[in-house]
């Protein structure tokens, strides 16, 4: 499990699914209901996924001019799942069930991604692993993207602004260490605004569950979220203003 | 008998005869070339200790085996030359890139030595073995990026110009010489050409450089490009997260991402996009550096980024100001890097700069304002050192500046402008730094001339202050010191008789990689506790100073290869397959493969170390004294004073313990085989590295230690 993924708490398949099985037929069953509820997940809508789907899977995944006999489906599913990696995103299991390849149903494309957890798993898949998100599981081709920033990206998408605040400055604070400014977080890929990123600093306060999240200022007036977890406040705010000032001015 | 690398020629000009002669160039080989050659020219023919432009002194630039040879950031010159500007005027460099290196070399020299003193203003053009001496009289008085357009326009097409301007003309200490309208080569260089009535020099080769084993080289590149190398001081994390990355640092000079872009490029924005490792078309938009300087507001104004010959990394942000010259009258294309993109900190004199078009604006166009006011006049900073005088003195209502300049000079100077936004007042300012008559021009003697000078007036505080920023009182600004990484570099700035030019630390600590990485890697090499966490440093230890010497060797063989130490050397790697290890080895084998001499890493370096062994004791002459400890290696006060608040040895601070800086300084002489009281080259250490005449020119002198 790497250092990441412990700090923000979120699984991820590993590439030997018999060592850290993720999500069985029922879990995964589980997510997609919860992630289709809108309760549950604010975001992720039905019409949501269907009109991302209909942009980036039907129209991208040109269907073939001449039918082949007998469709591949893994190799269908690879494409569609590629396709949005390439573009440097990830795509959620609640949008392949609400929008399959062209050629395939929904059963088929819940045992295709089941079987990403089994001996079973097609040669055409072989590439594509996933994160689990707080909502939903997310696919992408590890190949190409890596699981860091497929846990971002995901996070992201789940719009849990408080959630992934917090996992990125534990991370930051714990990893290199730094404070994560906002400046990060309002730049891609997290594009957070200065509002909610106040709103943010000010919920943290009232949460047990984001107790160790706090803030700092440098003398340039930005201000940046740290764990108590791995710094101190003298330890956070002499890193903040060296990389939002000293830097500047020892470049 | 060919010879590969080297082209095995000097060039000799003397301005006093207007003559010119080639010699080989052999001898100095196993200097490797550029620092370590022009050191060595220096040491034989410029008596140490003599005002640096006495007639007999010499200014000496040289090139390496590895320039022009298409190595990645093989275009760098090193500049030699006694110091006008610190403590004793040792021995200095300025290193420069551009295209005047590749022409030196393309030429058919390895080093070209400029003696003696012109009568006239002159520039010498150099056209492979053709050397003319041409009346600069009409160049005089010329901003350098006039003086560059109105040589190049005389000479032939590809000329690369390295001129100065009314700075080094006047004699100024804190002058440069600059080529490419762009590329600056500091430590006072413009001096010593204004004091030669040298106006320019200007190089045009067509001669070509042979290398041992072209398809080496060309494997060397290809590696190093695909595999090794980052962003501008290979910085190998992305600012931002990108698919194919395991990390992401907002301090990495890895600007360039998707959405990121060259947004006044011709036919529209260019977007830097993802270039991960292994995309060696790519590698150029990884560094958008007019951002990373000036801040997201430059993004739009970036037309791209430029750089030195041969360099695919590109650290030179290009902009398009527009409303500049709308606004003051002076046309906004400029490109420069780091402090020279802010006008070296005189933008910093002008506060509250309207803002034409966006909130912020004002600022960001008085930094490019600055740049090219400070460039034309061939203005040198010492790392900000000047600007930040001149604030010193200007504080409280000029309390300072008062006592500087007589009652006329003081009162012929709008000061509002200062505190109105009047970017005009930085051309104020630029004109009495130029004046050969006004005493503005004390305070760019340099940090510790200054301080003599005004020492009744400032005290001790001057000298010693974090606002003046030095690393030590012999007037070498900090670069990449103690805040970098603690005592390692602070360390590496002693070794140089200016600003620490030593990036080789500063590229691993801001490499961006998670500091658990980094630590595993350095550990492996140099063994535990070489590399504290930022800002969170323990006591110094025997593995700390091995490390800091690797620092300064390295820098120092990229100076004399040449190879660029913004960027190398390839401690990391941004490949994840590789553990983020790089390669340390890559220069001796380039060393190898272009000049046919089979080189191990740990002759080169040992090579490298033998130009600091020179270069010491000819500061060691030049201070006739070998008490380095005392007179050049105390830090400034700064340095060693704790903030409030934020006690020695626990996270959250960088400054050091007085004490702990003398062990510091003893285990780096121990490392360097030094006498561990005084810092000063043994004739046993002089000797091993084969520089016995240099051990007894100290004995002669009695600089030798009992």
């Amino acid at each position: 499990m790497s250092l990441f993924k412990r700090i923000i708490g979120l699984e991820q398949k590993v590439e030997q699914p018999s060592e850290q099985p993720v999500a069985d037929e029922t879990a995964a069953e589980a997510l997609v209901a919860e992630a289709a509820a809108p309760a549950a997940a604010e975001e992720v809508t039905e019409e949501a996924a269907e009109a991302e789907n209909a942009e980036d899977v039907t129209e991208e995944v040109a269907p073939e001019e001449e039918a082949e006999p007998e469709l591949n489906k893994p190799l269908e599913l690879y494409k569609v799942i590629r396709k949005k990696t390439e573009k440097s995103e990830t795509v959620s299991r609640t949008q392949l069930l609400f929008q399959p390849p062209e050629g395939l149903e929904k059963e088929d494309v819940t045992a295709l991604l089941d079987s990403l957890n089994g001996e079973e798993r097609p040669e055409e898949l072989k590439d594509i692993t996933f994160v689990k998100g707080r909502k939903d599981v997310w696919y992408y081709d590890g190949t190409i993207m890596t699981p860091h920033y497929a846990e971002l990206y995901s996070m992201i998408q789940e719009k849990d602004l408080l959630h992934t605040i917090a996992s990125v400055a534990r991370s930051d604070s714990h990893l290199y260490p730094l404070v994560t400014s906002f400046r990060k977080l309002m730049d891609v890929p997290f594009r957070m605004t200065e509002d909610e990123l106040l709103g943010a600093e000010a919920r943290f306060m009232l949460s047990p569950e984001y107790e160790d999240i706090r803030t700092v200022t440098a003398s340039n007036g930005v201000k940046g979220f740290y764990s108590t977890k791995y710094l101190t406040w003298a330890y956070a705010d002499s890193l903040h203003e060296w990389y939002e000032v000293g830097m500047d001015e020892n470049p | 008998m060919t010879t590969y690398g080297w082209t095995g020629s000097l060039l000799r000009i003397n301005l006093t005869n207007q003559t010119s002669s080639i010699e080989s160039s052999s001898k100095y080989f196993s200097y490797i070339g550029g620092k370590g050659m022009a050191n060595r020219i220096v040491y034989d023919e410029v008596p140490m200790g003599i005002d640096p432009i006495a007639p007999e002194s010499k200014v000496v630039l040289a090139v390496g085996p590895n320039t022009a040879s298409s190595a990645p950031t093989s275009g760098r010159t090193t500049i030699s030359f006694l110091s006008p500007f610190t403590k004793g005027n040792a021995i200095v460099d300025a290193h420069i890139g551009g295209d005047i290196g590749v022409q030196v070399k393309q030429c058919g020299y390895d080093a070209v030595i400029i003696e003696g003193e012109s009568a006239a203003p002159v520039y010498v053009y150099v056209n492979d073995d053709k050397v003319s001496f041409v009346d600069a009289s009409n160049l005089w008085g010329k901003t350098t990026s006039d003086t560059t357009a109105e040589v190049t326009k005389a000479t032939q097409p590809g000329t690369a110009v390295l001129s100065i301007g009314p700075a080094g003309e006047s004699l100024l200490n804190l002058s440069c010489v600059i080529t490419g309208v762009a590329h600056c080569g500091g430590a006072g260089s413009g001096k010593l050409f204004g004091a030669k009535k040298l106006k320019a020099l200007a190089f045009c080769g067509t001669k070509a450089v042979k290398l041992a084993d072209v398809k080496a080289v060309k494997a060397l590149n290809d590696y190093v490009i695909g595999d090794l190398m980052g962003s501008n001081n290979n910085h190998v994390v992305p600012t931002v997260a990108q698919s194919w990355s395991e990390y992401e640092n907002s301090g990495s000079r890895w600007t360039g991402h998707p959405g990121m872009t060259w947004g006044a490029a011709e036919g529209g924005p260019i977007d830097t996009g993802e270039s991960a490792p292994g995309q060696p078309t790519l590698i150029g938009y990884r560094c958008q550096k007019a951002v990373k300087d000036h801040g997201a507001i430059a993004e739009k104004y970036t037309v791209k980024m430029t750089g030195c010959a041969t360099c695919p990394i590109r650290c030179y942000g290009g902009v398009d100001v527009p409303q500049l010259e709308k606004t003051w009258g002076v046309k906004g294309s400029h490109a420069n890097t780091c402090l020279g993109n802010r006008g070296c900190g005189f933008n910093g004199l002008v506060s509250n700069v309207a803002d034409v078009d966006e909130k912020g604006d004002g600022a960001f166009m008085a930094g490019i304002y600055a740049a090219i006011k400070v460039d034309d006049a061939g203005l040198w900073d010492n790392y900000g050192e000047l600007a930040a005088t001149l604030k010193y003195f200007m504080a409280n209502d000029n309390a300072y500046m008062k006592q500087v300049l007589t009652e006329e000079e003081y009162n012929a100077i709008d000061w509002s402008k200062s505190a109105n936004g009047d970017l005009t007042f930085i051309d104020d300012i630029i004109a009495c730094l130029c004046n050969p008559n006004h005493s503005m021009r004390n305070l760019a003697m340099g940090a510790y001339y200054v301080d003599q000078k005004y020492h009744d007036i400032v005290g001790d505080d001057y000298l010693n202050s974090s606002a003046i920023g030095l690393w030590g009182v012999m007037g070498g600004k900090r670069h990449h010191g103690n805040e970098c990484a603690a005592q390692v570099g602070w360390l590496t700035n002693t070794i140089y008789n200016r600003d620490g030019m030593c990036h080789t630390i500063v590229n691993i600590t801001g490499s961006g990689l998670p500091y658990e990485i980094q630590k595993r890697i350095i550990e492996d090499i140099f063994g535990e506790g070489a590399l504290d966490a930022p800002n969170n440093y323990t006591k110094m230890n025997a593995n700390k100073a091995k490390f800091a010497k690797f620092g300064v060797v390295r820098q120092v063989m990229h100076d004399s290869l040449t190879l660029c130490n913004w960027v190398w050397p390839m401690t990391f790697s941004p490949r994840k397959e590789r553990g983020y290890k790089g390669d340390l080895s890559v220069e001796a084998q380039y060393m190898s493969a272009v000049t046919g001499a089979a080189v191990t890493e740990k002759e080169l370096d040992d090579a490298a170390e033998r130009v600091i062994q020179l270069s010491r004791a000819m500061t060691v002459l030049a201070y006739g004294t070998n008490d380095m400890r005392n007179e050049h290696d105390t830090p400034a006060g700064f340095i060693v004073t704790p903030d409030e608040g934020k006690p020695l040895y626990q996270p959250g601070t960088n400054k050091l313990d007085a004490e702990d800086v003398q062990d510091a300084l003893t285990m780096f002489y121990k490392e360097f085989g030094w006498d561990e009281k005084l810092g000063c080259p043994t004739r046993a250490t002089l000797e091993k590295f084969n520089l016995a005449d240099v051990a007894d020119d100290l004995e002669s002198k009695g600089l030798l230690p009992a």
